[in-house]
């Protein structure tokens, strides 16, 4: 038994081995773990143009150590150590304390807000920052550098091209400098961002721009889109593979009329398509904003930054925080194949295509303050080709396998969007074109079909650009062949509002034309777009461009003043719509009144025989005022006691006159400097603040800082047209907080200064009008030229958001500025004062006005629609009596108590900046009472240009100007007002420098000189003012004003009685011995009842014209 | 858990050749006079163990039942919808050296046994035909070509160890020629199976895994006396294992169309098939 068993056992162990043999172990692959890591990176490494809005984004698998991500960073050669370290090109640590940690603590997020424009950036992240990080080991240098947007002119620089489709554009020259990311594929638009904004009439395709196939050498067929720094080229036919192409830039413009060197470029594009003669490449993807409104699970949460993906919020202090819903519609592509594009997998989306958002409804100010204005859907449209790559992880090492979780695929989408919305007026505030963007997000496989989630802060401009919106778009899209896509065309292409509208008169030669449209306009058919002047059939020579939905039309020349012009849309324009474009429709009511034409007439500038020829006064400043100042610095101390170097006042006005409240500067906002009639833009110049600060050498106006007691000049860049001049500091030299003196020079020393334009004489500028405008010299009819240095000294502040806009009197009757109101100028009824005689004193035995009895006003004013607060109107006088009810303390002229009745809890505080507002003449027709003769000498009065300066409220101590926008109950219906109401209380002097008495004694009437003098200076007048804020269908907000209360204001007249009656004064004398006095003194008590006083004050269009005086008439150079 | 599994195989193996080969050292009178015969007849009895040494051709008859695609990853799931696909699966024939064994019962006249299979482990290769070969399964990713080719006829291989018993009655016993039948049970035992398929193991070896699973095994045939104690036999099996299920698992493929993915992560396949086997043995043995 022993040995059996023994012998089983010798025979299995000889089989075991063979058993082993048998079976193998198959050899399974194990993925190699990715480790955590960052993953995900906004911006991407060399993105351009970023708006500081922008936020930074970092995301990692892992948790983040928050207290290490915010820990100091130590210099480390070129390089910085930390675990994150942001620094500016010239090595300036940026500090991250304000970063948030979120998403799971998965996510970094930093706002750019705190950056410098224009500024290259470079960030450090080292493994430290996030648990277990395995992909940020061995970076030698800074793993992204990005650059943020520089946003207005530079002075003193050439503006150069920045990137090329965001590539550095050294990688496109002959000899290459520099190496692109991605490859410029066949269907690429060339998208050409530059360092600081173009003029747009030196933008020119086929001239100063041109795309050229270089074997050929001819001119590629292109759809231009060129705005600020932007130029995109869309070649209307995708461009051939492989062939070169070369891209000249000669004689581009900044607005300091810097010129870009002539350069070339070339471009040598990758076939994107199976063969040349393809449409397009060979992968057909549809894609679908999924989750979206609608959609069960919506709205997801982004992976990216943890917020809901496809749901944004539009962020302004302007409108407040509103929040959007992605709307699920379905995106055409094309993809390039994969294993033919290995590391970057070129996807296109034709041009047309739209994303549609929901969109602000109402329109609230501030987010509290009702408006009637409505957007509708806001929709983008892709106005060119929308272009793209996806990517393995791009901080991995080329050739890692993608992770959805460790390692996701990346795609980098650039796209030129035309923002507009359903609704007229709401187009109208929001419509424009989003150049040049590049939103970079991750692409992952979720539920059987590839997923993108793109993210991208947008900044729109709202309110016709008088405030920007913030939004982080994180849009998720889900890509499925069998997504139905539909090839309709919603809406048909009609025009919305113009500017200037149709049948419009005086319109400022110098300006452009700016048609607004419901949606964006299909570049075919432009070209027939044409303007003619009425008198010939030859069109006028123009340039024309889209930008959102509008047309802008500019004439290369001035227009002639005094014509009529129309505008000819053309049988063609149509929308963009990439399946179904539909033409323009002419409906009564559309901005042609249904004729397909715009007419205008423009201004003829024409006076009347006699009238006064004035100099051009500054109408509007900021920051300060139009005057020369005195009594600068004088200290006074505010409400709660703190002291103040109060601004000064005018020089011409009284002593007593209250002294302005110290101006301020936000530093988001340019200067600007407006005047009361069109100026040479030649003598719109920069000079250099002199060394006692008190005037500017080499140019008209200057700006500077005092350091160590001397005077430092900044440069400023400047746009202008014929009434405006806006200056932008150069960048990074105003810094909230600091003191900074702005020196427009008058001229009394000889210096450079504003002059007024040809037509009117070309005369200096007058800085003191108070002192006189056409009143100088022996003749007493000479322009009043020149003046005092206007000296505004001002405090920077931070920028908190508020919207901005100088707002200009429109319509208003003194087009030409010469204080009258001239026969071939309208009667600007709702800017105009009517005024009456209440009472006559003294020697006035009687007076009434005569028939033209109304003021016209001429304004420009800087105003800001600050961020809201809490409703409270006693700043501007009024007592809150309970539930909404605000009344004055005080009666008016009448004996009335002014009252609202407010709803809400909020307003919207209007800053207003202290002007002068130029009025034309009146007359009064008064008669000289001889006592015991009764009223016998006819004593017209003119009272010539009228100079209305807002003054401080004199009954409180030192504040700031302020109005509000609150939402108000009808008195008459008691029913909600549907606008938005504007109320202030307004305080001004009314001075008439030129004041003139005629004798109807001497032959022809004419003025007496040195015979009367007037104390129409510095004469108190206080209304409070309110109305309804408009939005208008050409995007322009108007604030329509009239007194609530009504105004008294009396004249107290001196008259030298020899003088003006050298025999008949003898002869009274000797008739009633004594009795006249050699000196008489009377008075005019003037009125001005409820509603007679108007101002309709209205901003300038987004795309209104500024430019160089070289290209004010660019035509003629072609 | 798979080592487990292949542990308890090895086992089962071990036991069953151990008993094959068991008292291989003694041997008694009766039979012919070869070495081990007493031996054998020591541990059976006389007259009681047979075998019939030849060679064994199966034909397999597999009727697939389903081929479901599960448990894919995200990226599978791109390409390919997840359930049921259409496909066949087949394997060749097989000729073998085999031997039957068997075991006289003490029952009425003797014609009463119980008999089994004896060889070497056949390496069973595992077949695809129609939709499942010549198609590309994943043609395309979200309409991006995969570039992966059809699979292809070849798809995996697995050494088979079908245990079966069967009770097998003999007519004629006082004849030279015996025919007789027989039923029984199976017992479908396969080991070291592999993905052989070029595609499925381009980036590593898919983990196949075929449940074992009983079955049974209908028997005709017939003796043919040769000589005082050497038979000719011819004998033929049906074996059918119903609903064997076998499993693809940890497949990674590469996707020339995709190069941006170093591979991409299939999911598990999951075969059903009917095994039906056709074995037609020819062998000539002694009764120990």
């Amino acid at each position: 038994m022993r040995t059996t068993t023994i012998q089983r056992l010798a025979v299995l162990s000889l089989l075991y081995p063979l058993l082993n043999a048998c079976e193998d172990d198959p050899d399974v692959f194990v993925p190699p773990e990715p480790g955590n890591a960052l993953i995900y990176a906004y911006p991407a490494d060399g993105m351009v143009d970023l708006p500081l809005g922008s936020k930074l984004l970092l995301t990692f698998s892992s948790d983040i150590d928050e207290a290490a991500a915010k820990a100091e960073c130590q210099p480390d050669g070129d390089n910085f150590a930390g675990a994150l370290c942001l620094a500016d090109s010239e090595g300036n640590l940026v500090d991250l304390g304000s970063a948030d940690v979120s998403n799971r603590n998965h996510t970094l997020t930093f706002s750019m807000k705190s950056l410098r424009a224009g500024e290259e950036y470079r960030l450090w992240v080292a493994p430290e920052i996030a648990s277990g990080i395995v992909n940020l080991d061995g970076n030698e240098g800074p793993l992204i550098t990005f650059r943020t947007r520089q946003y207005n002119p530079v002075p003193n620089q050439v503006p150069a091209v920045l990137a090329i489709n965001q590539e550095n554009p050294e990688a496109y020259l002959p000899e290459p400098g520099a190496e692109a990311r991605f490859p410029f594929m066949d269907f690429s638009p060339v998208r050409i961002t530059f360092t600081e904004p173009l003029v747009e009439t030196t933008v020119r395709y086929g001239d100063t721009v041109k795309l050229e196939h270089q074997e050929s050498g001819e001119l590629v067929d292109v759809r231009m889109l060129s705005e600020r720094h932007y130029i995109t080229l869309d070649p209307k036919q995708d461009l051939i593979g492989g062939d070169t192409y070369t891209l000249t830039l000669e004689g581009l413009e900044d607005f300091d009329e810097d010129r870009l060197g002539a350069v070339t470029y070339e471009l040598t594009p990758r076939l994107s398509k199976d063969d040349v003669a393809d449409l397009n490449p060979p992968i057909k993807q549809l894609m679908k904003a999924q989750p979206a409104l609608g959609d069960p699970g919506y709205p997801q949460t982004s992976r990216l930054h943890g917020l809901p993906l496809n749901q944004f919020n539009l962020v302004t202090e302007a409108l407040g925080v509103t929040q959007v819903d992605a709307m699920p519609l379905v995106l055409e592509g094309w993809m390039g194949r994969p294993d033919v594009h290995v590391d970057a997998v070129p996807v296109v989306a034709r041009a047309g295509q739209q994303l549609r958002i929901t969109g602000i409804d109402p329109i609230k100010l501030g987010g509290e303050v009702r408006t009637p204005m409505f957007t509708g859907d806001i929709i983008g449209t892709f106005v060119t080709d929308v272009t793209g790559f996806l990517t393995t992880n791009p901080y991995r090492p080329k050739g890692f396998q993608p992770d959805d979780d460790h390692a996701p695929m990346f795609v980098y989408m650039n796209f030129d969007l035309a923002m507009h919305s359903e609704e007229p007026r709401g187009n109208a505030s929001v419509n424009q074109n989003l150049m040049h963007i590049q939103a970079v997000g991750v692409v992952d496989v979720k539920d059987g079909a590839l997923t993108f989630e793109v993210f991208r802060t947008l900044e729109l401009d709202v309110l016709s650009g008088a405030a920007k919106v913030s939004a982080d778009f994180a849009l998720g899209v889900r890509a499925d062949v069998d997504f139905e896509f539909e090839q309709i065309n919603r809406d048909p292409l009609q025009a919305t509002g113009s500017f200037p509208e149709h049948n419009q008169t005086q319109v400022e030669p110098s300006n452009n034309i700016i048609v607004v449209f419901n949606e964006p306009v299909h570049d075919e058919g432009m070209e027939d777009v044409q303007l003619f002047r009425q008198d010939s059939s030859e069109p006028v020579p123009t340039q024309v461009r889209s930008s959102g939905s509008n047309l802008v039309i500019t004439p290369l020349n001035e227009l002639a003043a005094g014509q009529r012009y129309y505008l000819d849309l053309g049988d063609n324009l149509k929308d963009q719509d990439l399946f179904d474009p539909s033409h323009l429709q002419f409906v009564p009511g559309d901005a042609t009144d249904g004729s397909g034409q715009i007419v205008f007439d423009t201004a003829s500038y024409a006076a009347n025989d006699g009238a006064p020829v004035l100099p051009p006064v500054v109408l509007g400043a900021y920051p300060g005022i139009g005057c020369a100042l005195e009594d600068r610095g004088a200290e006074r101390e505010d409400a709660e006691g703190k002291v103040l170097k109060m601004a000064g006042r005018c020089v011409g006005g009284l002593e007593t006159d209250s002294l302005f409240y110290p101006f301020f500067y936000d530093v988001s906002r340019p200067i600007e400097v407006s005047f009361n009639m069109p100026m040479e833009l030649a003598s719109m110049t920069f000079g250099t603040i002199a060394a006692d600060g008190e005037s500017c050498e080499g140019g008209a106006m200057c700006l500077g800082e005092e350091v160590n007691g001397q005077w430092q000049n900044i440069a400023m860049s400047a746009r202008r047209n014929s009434l405006r001049l806006r200056a932008v500091p150069a960048p990074d030299t105003i810094a909230p907080g600091n003191e900074y003196r702005l020196v427009i020079n008058g001229g009394d020393n000889g210096e450079a200064v504003f002059r007024s334009h040809d037509r009117f004489g070309n005369l200096d500028i007058n800085t003191d009008p108070l002192n006189g405008m056409g009143t100088c010299g022996p003749l007493s009819n000479e322009p009043c030229e020149g003046g005092p240095a206007i000296v505004i000294d001002f405090m920077a502040t931070p920028d908190e958001g508020a919207a901005y806009a100088t707002v200009l009197t429109r319509k208003y009757t003194d087009i030409n500025g010469n204080g009258v109101w001239d026969d071939d100028e309208p009667e600007a009824v709702n800017n105009h004062a009517r005024g009456h005689v209440k009472s006559t004193g003294g020697l006035i035995g009687g007076a009434n006005l005569d028939e033209g009895d109304q003021i016209f006003t001429n304004a420009a004013l800087p105003m800001a629609f600050l961020p809201k607060q809490p409703l409270d109107l006693s700043h501007i006088g009024l007592v809150d009596e309970g539930n909404g009810r605000w009344c004055a303390t005080q009666e008016d002229a009448d004996g009335d108590i002014f009252c609202i009745q407010t709803v809400g809890d909020t307003a919207i505080p209007v800053e207003i900046n202290a002007q002068h507002v130029m009025g034309t003449s009146l007359t009064a027709n008064a008669t000289l009472a001889i006592p015991i003769l009764g009223d016998l000498i006819p004593l017209p009065l003119e009272t010539g240009a009228l100079v209305l300066r807002f003054r401080p409220y004199d009954d409180m101590p030192p504040q700031p100007l302020r109005g509000f926008v609150v939402n108000q109950i009808d008195p008459d219906t008691g029913e909600e007002i549907d606008d938005p109401v504007f109320i202030t209380r307004l305080d001004a002097w009314l001075d008439a420098p030129d004041i003139r008495l005629f004798s109807a004694l001497i032959p022809g009437g004419g003025a007496i000189p040195n015979v009367a003098d007037a104390n129409v200076r510095s004469l108190p007048v206080s209304a409070y003012l309110t109305g309804p804020v408009k939005f208008l269908r050409n995007g322009q907000i108007t604030l329509e004003s009239r007194n609530a209360s009504s105004i008294a204001a009396t004249l107290n007249l001196s008259v030298d009685l020899g003088a003006l009656i050298p025999v008949l004064g003898d002869l009274l004398d000797l008739i009633i011995g004594g009795i006249l006095p050699e000196e008489g003194v009377g008075s005019l008590e003037l009125g001005i009842a409820k509603d007679d006083f108007r101002i309709r004050v209205v901003n300038n269009p987004t795309h209104a014209r500024l430019t160089t005086a070289g290209q004010e008439n660019a035509g003629e150079s072609q | 858990m798979r080592k487990i599994m292949n542990n308890k195989k090895r086992f089962f193996l071990a036991v069953m050749l151990g008993l094959l080969t068991a008292n291989a050292a003694s041997q008694d009178q009766y039979g012919p006079d070869y070495p081990g015969v007493k031996f054998t007849q020591k541990i059976f009895g006389e007259d009681r163990l047979y075998f019939r040494f030849g060679a064994i051709h199966m034909s397999p008859d597999i009727k697939t039942r389903s081929i479901t695609l599960s448990n894919l990853s995200e990226i599978a799931e791109v390409a390919v919808e997840p359930g049921e696909q259409e496909g066949e699966a087949f394997s060749d024939p097989l000729t073998i050296p085999a031997a039957i064994i068997g075991y006289k019962l003490r029952w009425g006249d003797g014609g009463w046994s119980i008999e089994t299979m004896a060889a070497l482990p056949p390496t069973l290769e595992l077949k695809a035909k129609g939709r499942l070969a010549d198609v590309p399964l994943v043609t395309e990713a979200n309409g991006i070509p995969t570039g992966v080719p059809a699979l292809g006829e070849k798809v995996g291989e697995t050494k088979v160890a079908p245990p079966m018993v069967t009770l097998v009655k003999r007519f004629r016993m006082d004849h030279n020629f015996r025919p007789y039948v027989g039923l029984g049970a199976v017992y479908l035992f396969t080991y070291d199976s592999h993905v052989t398929n070029p595609i499925l193991t381009e980036v590593g070896e898919p983990e196949l895994e075929i449940e074992d699973k009983f079955g049974w095994v209908g028997q005709i045939g017939a003796d043919w006396r040769l000589s005082d104690h050497w038979w000719l036999a011819a004998d033929a099996k049906y074996i059918s294992v119903k609903e064997v299920s076998a499993k693809v698992e940890r497949t990674f493929i590469r996707a020339p169309g995709l190069p941006q993915y170093q591979y991409a992560e299939v999911g598990d396949a999951e075969f059903v098939a009917d095994m039906n086997v056709y074995a037609f043995h020819l062998g000539v043995g002694f009764t120990f």
